[in-house]
Parts: C-alpha cells; sequence; structure tokens
C-alpha cells in the first residue's frame, strides 16, 4: 500500500468531516432535512467535482494554475469567516429558499478546494510512483477510513449542544476560522491564507504611508530631520501591518461576542414561581457559556495561527556557511550579488567561510535595509560563548534584524559594517561589476585581531 | 422617491462596505502583477471606473451624514406604535393621575399630566452625540476630495539653488538669500554611513517679492505655491586647469552624509574629478574606527581621473581656498558654500488636504466621547387607560433594557 496517498487522504477526510459534523449538527441543518440535504448534495458535489478537478490532469489544465485557485481558496474562506459579519448586522433570517441555497453553498466551500488539490497530489504522486491505481486506491482507503469517525459517532455526535453552541453568524466564523486552519496541503507548499494577508498588508501599509507623506509633502529624507517622519515610519512599519492584520482577524469573533453578552437577562417578572425563575435564568446563562465556547475556540485558532505565521515570516534564520575561495591568481574573494544560488537583493543573511591552514573565517553578508551591500566577520568584539556552546556564536537573521545568537542582542541590519558595541566586526570590502571583492589576506587578518583579542580576554 | 429615501439608500452603510470591498477586490486582482500599490492609486485616481467608485464613495459619505444628522434632529412623532418599536416597552395601566406623575417622574420628565395626556413625553438625551463621526467623516471627504484634486492638477519643479541665485520656479521668480544648517564642526562618523541626521536645515527666500523662510518639514506657502527644502548639499567654486583648457566651474556636491562621493565633469577635456569628504581626524579604538569631519568648513578628498585603461587616479586633501597639482590637473579650490534642492509644488488640494487630515484627526479623537456619550431616548404615551412607555440606547442596549424593566416592573406592580 501507498502510505502517503493514503495519510494525506485521511487527514483531508478527518477535517472534513469535522467541519461537515459541525454544520450538520448545528442549526439549521439539525433540525430542518431540507437544509440537511442542501448541505450533504452540496458538499458530495464539490468533492466529486473537486476531486475530478485536481485528478483529470487535462481538467486541471483547463481549470488553471495552483495559484489561482488558492487565491478562490482564500477568497472562499474569508467570505465565510466575513460573512457572519452580515448575519450579526442582518438580524431578521432570509426566506427558506435563500436559507437552503446558502447551506449548498456552505456544502461546497467546506471541500471543494481540498478535494481539488487531493485529487492533484494523488494523481501526481501515482505518476511519480508508476503506480497510480495504487495511489487512488491508497487515498479511497484513507477517505473511507477518515469519514468513518463522523458515520460512527453520528448518533453521540448528535447529542452534542451544537445547536445551542453555535448562532448562524457563529457557525460560519467558526468554520472560516477552521478553514484557514485546515485550509490548503502543506505537501504542496499551501500557504495559510495569513501569509499573503500579513505580507499584502504590509505592502500596502507602507506604500500608503510613503503616498501619504508625499502628497502632504513631508517625504522622508536620509539625513534631514523631517516633520513626522518617525511617526510616519512608525505607522508605515511591519508592526502596524501586524496590529492591522490582527485586527483584521479579530472583528468578526469581537463582534459576536459583543452580541452575545449584550443580550439582556430574560425578564422573570411576570413568572410567579420562583424555581422557573431561576430555571430560565439559569438556562439563559448556561446557553450564553455554550454560545461562547466556538468564539473562544475562534480566538484560539487565530491567536496560534497568528503566531505560526509571524514565526515562519520572522524565523530565526541562520544559513548554513557557503566555502569560498580566491579567484584563481588572485588573492580576493569575490561573492556575487545575484547569481545561480541566490541573491542577495532578497535582503536574507549570507554566510560564508573562507579556509586558510588550520584557520577557519567566518563571515556575513547581507543587503541591507538602505540598499547598500553588508560584510563582516560572523563574530563580534564583546561576547563569546565558552567552547561547549559553540552552536551560540555568530548571528542569525529575524526579519530586517540580526540577533546575536549569544546574547540574544537584535542588531539593525543597518549596523552591519558598522563597528563596535554588538554589531559583527566589519569587514573590507569593495562593490565591483556586481560582486563583492574581499581581501583574502585582510581578512585573514581581521580575523587573526578579533582572535587575538579574546585571547587576551580584552573587551572593547 | 422622496429626497430622504435617496439619502438613505445613498448614505447606507451596506453601500459604502460595497465600495470597499470593490476597492479592495480591485487591489488584490493588482495584486497579481508587480507593484499592485501604484496601479491601483492609478486606477483610482484615473481610470473612469476608478474615479467612479472614488466619486459614489465621497457622495455616499456625504449622505451617510445627512441621513445620520436628519435621523437625529427630525423624530417621528409620538405614537403608541413608535412606542412599541424602541428597544423595549412596557404597558402600565393608569390607576389615577398619580401614576402618569410617577412613570414621568421615573423617567426623568416633567409636565402637567393633563399635557403627559394630551400630547405624549419625551426625554432624549446625547442628540448631538452624532457629531464626532460627523466631523470624522467631513474630514475624510475633504482628505478625499482634495486628493483627487491634487492627483489632477499637482505640478512639482525641483531646482538647486545657492544663497544669492534666483530661478523661475512655475512660473515665479524665486531668490534664495541664505542658508543656515547646524552642521556640526566635529563630527564623527563610525562606519559608512552612521546615524547622521541634521537639524535645523532652513533656507530664506524671496518669491514675487514676499519673503518666507522654508525648511525639510511642513511646506511653506507663498503666494498659491508651496515650498519645501528637499535636499541639501555643498556648492565648491573651483578653477581646473587639465592639459592647458582652464575650466571655471561651481560645482554642487552630495556628499552629505561623510562617505558619499560626488562626481565633478568638467566642461573641456575628458577628466573628471571625484570629490569625498576628508576626515580631519581618524580615531582607532581596538577595532574601532570613526572618521571626525568639520561639516562646516569641509576638507576635500579630490581625486582626478580622465578615463583611460589601466590609469592610476590620483587623489589630494584639499581645504577651500587651496591650490594643488592632482595628476595632470591643477586645480584651485574658491569658496564653498551650501545648496539647497528646492521642491516648488502648485496645488490647489495641498490646503484643503492638510485642512481635511486635521479635521478628520479632531473627529476621530472626539469619537473616543462615543463610549460615554451616546442617545437615549425615554417616550411615553397615554393610550386609553393605559400608559405605554419604551426606551431606546444607542449603545450598551442590555443594559439599557435591564434598567427599563426594574422600573416599569416596580411601577407595574405598584398600579
Amino acid at each position: 500500500m501507498m502510505f502517503d496517498p493514503f495519510y494525506i487522504a485521511f487527514r483531508e477526510a478527518l477535517q472534513a468531516s469535522v467541519l461537515l459534523a459541525i454544520v450538520l449538527f448545528s442549526a439549521p441543518a439539525r433540525d430542518d432535512a431540507a437544509a440537511r440535504r442542501g448541505v450533504l448534495s452540496g458538499f458530495f458535489l464539490a468533492l466529486i467535482l473537486g476531486f475530478a478537478a485536481g485528478a483529470i490532469p487535462d481538467l486541471t489544465r483547463a481549470l488553471g494554475p495552483h495559484e489561482t485557485w488558492t487565491l478562490f481558496r482564500h477568497i472562499s474562506e474569508s467570505f465565510l469567516f466575513y460573512g457572519s459579519l452580515i448575519l450579526i448586522v442582518r438580524r431578521p433570517l432570509p426566506p427558506r429558499g435563500v436559507t437552503i441555497a446558502g447551506m449548498s453553498l456552505l456544502g461546497v466551500m467546506l471541500v471543494f478546494f481540498e478535494a481539488r488539490t487531493l485529487g492533484f497530489i494523488i494523481h501526481d504522486m501515482g505518476v511519480v510512483a508508476g503506480r497510480p491505481a495504487a495511489a487512488f486506491g491508497s487515498a479511497a482507503l484513507g477517505i473511507a477510513l477518515g469519514a468513518l469517525p463522523l458515520i460512527l459517532l453520528r448518533e453521540p455526535l448528535r447529542k452534542l449542544p451544537f445547536d445551542r453552541m453555535f448562532t448562524s453568524a457563529s457557525l460560519l466564523m467558526f468554520i472560516g476560522a477552521l478553514q484557514f486552519w485546515f485550509g490548503g496541503l502543506a505537501e504542496l507548499g499551501g500557504e495559510s491564507i495569513m501569509i499573503p494577508l500579513q505580507n499584502g498588508l504590509k505592502l500596502f501599509v507602507n506604500e500608503f504611508m510613503k503616498s501619504a507623506q508625499s502628497a502632504l509633502m513631508i517625504s522622508d529624507h536620509p539625513f534631514l530631520d523631517v516633520t513626522l517622519s518617525g511617526l510616519a515610519q512608525y505607522l508605515g512599519s511591519d508592526r502596524s501591518a501586524l496590529t492591522i492584520t490582527v485586527l483584521f482577524l479579530m472583528v468578526p469573533p469581537v463582534l459576536i461576542l459583543i452580541t452575545l453578552f449584550a443580550r439582556p437577562d430574560p425578564s422573570t417578572q411576570d413568572i410567579s414561581a420562583s424555581s422557573r425563575r431561576r430555571r430560565n435564568i439559569a438556562a439563559f446563562r448556561q446557553d450564553l457559556t455554550l454560545q461562547s465556547a466556538p468564539v473562544l475556540g475562534a480566538f484560539l485558532i487565530l491567536v496560534v495561527l497568528l503566531h505560526a505565521v509571524n514565526i515562519s515570516l520572522n524565523p530565526l534564520y541562520d544559513p548554513e556557511p557557503v566555502p569560498v575561495r580566491e579567484a584563481d591568481g588572485s588573492d580576493v574573494i569575490r561573492i556575487p550579488i545575484a547569481d545561480k544560488s541566490g541573491d542577495l537583493n532578497d535582503k536574507k543573511l549570507r554566510k560564508f567561510v573562507y579556509y586558510q591552514g588550520s584557520k577557519q573565517v567566518l563571515f556575513l553578508a547581507l543587503m541591507k535595509p538602505d540598499g547598500t551591500v553588508g560584510v563582516a566577520l560572523d563574530q563580534c568584539e564583546i561576547c563569546r560563548p565558552a567552547d561547549w556552546n559553540k552552536d551560540a556564536k555568530g548571528y542569525a537573521q529575524q526579519g530586517e534584524n540580526l540577533f546575536c545568537k549569544y546574547c540574544v542582542t537584535p542588531i539593525t541590519s543597518n549596523a552591519v559594517n558598522v563597528p563596535g558595541g554588538c554589531n559583527p566586526i566589519p569587514v573590507p570590502f569593495n562593490v565591483r561589476e556586481n560582486a563583492i571583492i574581499i581581501n583574502a589576506r585582510e581578512l585573514v587578518t581581521l580575523f587573526d585581531k578579533a582572535e587575538a583579542l579574546e585571547r587576551k580576554g580584552t573587551h572593547l | 422617491m422622496s429626497p430622504s429615501r435617496i439619502i438613505a439608500r445613498l448614505g447606507s452603510w451596506w453601500l459604502t462596505a460595497f465600495l470597499l470591498l470593490s476597492l479592495w477586490a480591485v487591489y488584490l486582482l493588482f495584486s497579481f502583477g508587480r507593484n499592485p500599490y501604484p496601479a491601483w492609486i492609478e486606477l483610482l485616481f484615473h481610470a473612469p471606473a476608478g474615479i467612479v467608485i472614488y466619486i459614489t464613495l465621497i457622495i455616499n459619505l456625504l449622505a451617510a451624514s445627512i441621513r445620520i444628522a436628519l435621523g437625529r434632529l427630525r423624530r417621528p412623532p409620538l405614537s403608541p406604535d413608535y412606542i412599541r418599536s424602541l428597544d423595549i416597552h412596557a404597558v402600565i395601566p393608569i390607576a389615577g393621575e398619580e401614576t402618569i406623575n410617577e412613570t414621568a417622574g421615573l423617567f426623568g420628565m416633567t409636565g402637567s399630566p393633563a399635557l403627559i395626556r394630551q400630547q405624549g413625553r419625551r426625554r432624549v438625551t446625547g442628540t448631538w452625540s452624532f457629531l464626532p463621526g460627523t466631523v470624522f467623516r467631513a474630514g475624510l471627504v475633504l482628505v478625499l476630495i482634495s486628493l483627487m484634486i491634487t492627483a489632477h492638477s499637482r505640478r512639482t519643479h525641483d531646482a538647486s539653488l545657492r544663497a544669492g541665485e534666483d530661478r523661475d520656479l512655475l512660473g515665479a521668480r524665486v531668490s534664495l538669500s541664505a542658508i543656515t544648517a547646524d552642521l556640526p564642526a566635529d563630527h564623527l562618523q563610525v562606519g559608512d554611513d552612521g546615524t547622521f541626521l541634521l537639524p535645523g536645515v532652513s533656507a530664506r527666500i524671496e518669491v514675487d517679492g514676499k519673503t518666507a523662510v522654508v525648511t525639510p518639514g511642513f511646506p511653506t506657502g507663498i503666494n498659491g505655491r508651496w515650498y519645501r527644502i528637499r535636499h541639501l548639499g555643498y556648492s565648491q567654486a573651483l578653477t581646473v586647469v587639465v592639459h592647458g583648457s582652464k575650466n571655471d566651474v561651481v560645482a554642487d556636491l552630495d556628499l552629505l552624509p561623510p562617505g558619499r562621493s560626488s562626481v565633478v565633469s568638467l566642461p573641456t577635456g575628458s577628466a573628471f574629478l571625484t570629490f569625498t569628504l576628508d576626515p580631519d581626524r581618524t580615531i582607532t579604538k581596538g577595532l574601532l574606527t570613526g572618521r571626525q569631519y568639520n561639516l562646516v568648513k569641509p576638507a576635500y578628498r579630490v581625486t582626478v581621473q580622465e578615463g583611460k585603461p589601466r590609469e592610476k587616479a590620483d587623489s589630494r586633501r584639499l581645504l577651500p581656498g587651496e591650490r594643488a597639482s592632482v595628476g595632470p590637473a591643477q586645480i584651485s579650490l574658491g569658496d564653498q558654500g551650501l545648496l539647497i534642492r528646492l521642491q516648488a509644488v502648485s496645488d490647489p488640494g495641498l490646503l484643503p488636504l492638510y485642512a481635511g487630515v486635521v479635521i478628520m484627526l479632531t473627529g476621530l479623537c472626539a469619537l473616543c466621547s462615543r463610549f460615554f456619550w451616546y442617545e437615549q431616548e425615554a417616550a411615553l404615551v397615554v393610550h386609553g387607560n393605559e400608559i405605554l412607555a419604551g426606551t431606546r440606547d444607542e449603545f450598551y442596549k442590555k443594559w439599557g433594557i435591564e434598567r427599563f424593566q426594574r422600573r416599569s416592573d416596580a411601577l407595574i406592580n405598584r398600579s
């Protein structure tokens, strides 16, 4: 049996089962057979069509590239998540026909995009392994096993108070949040909506502030003191973009929570029996607790996703050093700014190692935010970890900053080539013909000086 | 369709949401390309579809403000149906005139029972609480209109000016009488660029007889045009003799922050000069190297090159007023001064844009008061032998309803 297609199909089927269970056992599908039929017909139709759209190569080609479908998936997830706002604002329920059509559409949105990517990857794995039938067979088994818990547990699930837990708005919002979590296949590099959302907002906020400054005739200057430039830089920074992303994501859950808690307690004045009065109030409070649960669950999912995305957007980046040597017949090390192995313009840290005899000179290079190149030894003048802690030696990158791995001091990338303090020790270099030129002798001399300082135990 | 209905449709928040979503969708579409933001701005201000969305948004915001103000200031007459449409209402049987008095008193109303029987009573607080939002929207509308004007009518011109020079900029004669800058005489530069921030830069200019000071900060308005310093550099008079040909040049040197270099081409011959600021001192401490510059009276390192293959360029440190041979050239430096790059802008939208931003920010700050300042309405009418009393709260409805329930329950029990 092919394990990967089985595992992926099982996982996706399990996720789809969770979503389907929540929708089926909540109002209105729980008590309305037509709405239930609507959800199920939409779900199974989308499952078949989506799977076919991914698994049949001609159809896949005809329906456009994967990126387009990723965008459609993101739009669908956003539509579910933010659609809850419409249900909060527009209290009266839509006509029954619209409700049933909406439930069918919801069924489609639960599974279509996942089924398409699943079909695509299963077909791909089958072709690569040369056993397409086995891949599809494994996947079918995975889907069946993934759906089994829903089939077996439907009776106990029916007893869960989903109908009391979910309002129509919180149902959509919770499904949307789960889709943010489940969406995409990691095996296809399926990215969470959070990444394009945050990157897009970053770009937008940054460009917006620049154009606002330009419109107000107070554009930034590299060294002249421009009014409000500090504020503009702060507002246009990545931090503001992250804040906007958080606000953007938290609007639906916060509004739903406010709506829930803004409901007045039930009037019990006209109920004579005090036991009934207490029962009414207790039921109201229990409903409130139950209805808060999905909102808090969505909060949790979003916070975890935001955290995970920010770690993935800003991981501690510590590349392996690439060995370099002098160009033939010269004593200079030539490092192209852009070549097949990468482009410094991506502002990512690059590490290099130069060997001379028993010496191993580690140095780093990066394109600084101001567009100039920085080259420095991968060590500072101040602190150095003990021999048993060599992994903490040098620098790693997070966002636009370097971090000393030993003392965890953040250092702005602009400070590379600026000597002193926690900054990495600058290496003299030139940029010629789109390449960094470093004199190997100077590099080794600088390394020797730094080592001598360390041996003396002198810190600057 | 009645005018108020038209305003209600045009000023609907649904329309606002639709327009904003359209703008978002367009941006999303452009994000498939390389530079979504400039393309989006171009569409918004210059493409018919974008302009339609933009103008509709302006109309929508204006109509929304009118709708909200009218809704607050023109209230429907009191009637039993109106009371029933409030957040909560109660029917209180009238036991006597004192019931009317008690009910009115409970909601903070006064008036004779006969008058209340005849006309009903209403008490509204926070009627004007719509003002912060209206001020914010007014500022936003002004900003949007100004930006459209700016996008279509802004003309910009940049020119380098030295003290004593005058130039025609956007149809106005601009003469620069003085440049001031707090240039340090002992600037210590560590590394290539350091953290050089130059305060106190200003220039005195005269435009068509009016004198004003311009800075790199907010633009200065003179005769309907706006001026601002965009850059600062050195101006250096020099005489260069290369292979017998003499060149008198006033060079614009873009040398700040120290570490930058500036190339000066000569009018005759192929030679060219490269200027960089030369430090007065180099301070080394351990691996630290700092360079100290006198930026008030800077010393240059001047390199002369002719662009020949395998040429070994010669360079030399020179101070203003000095004369020396550098490679094939005889260089004599004359007076040194400052020069600015002056930006002149003709833009009828700039002043309203600033006004709009200020109004918008004022409204935004005032919006904080909305947490405490909101509309509360209590109303009652006498219908047959009953009082219909109800309340409506703009925000915090839960507590308003509970408050009403407590009061009305007490009244009902009493009566």
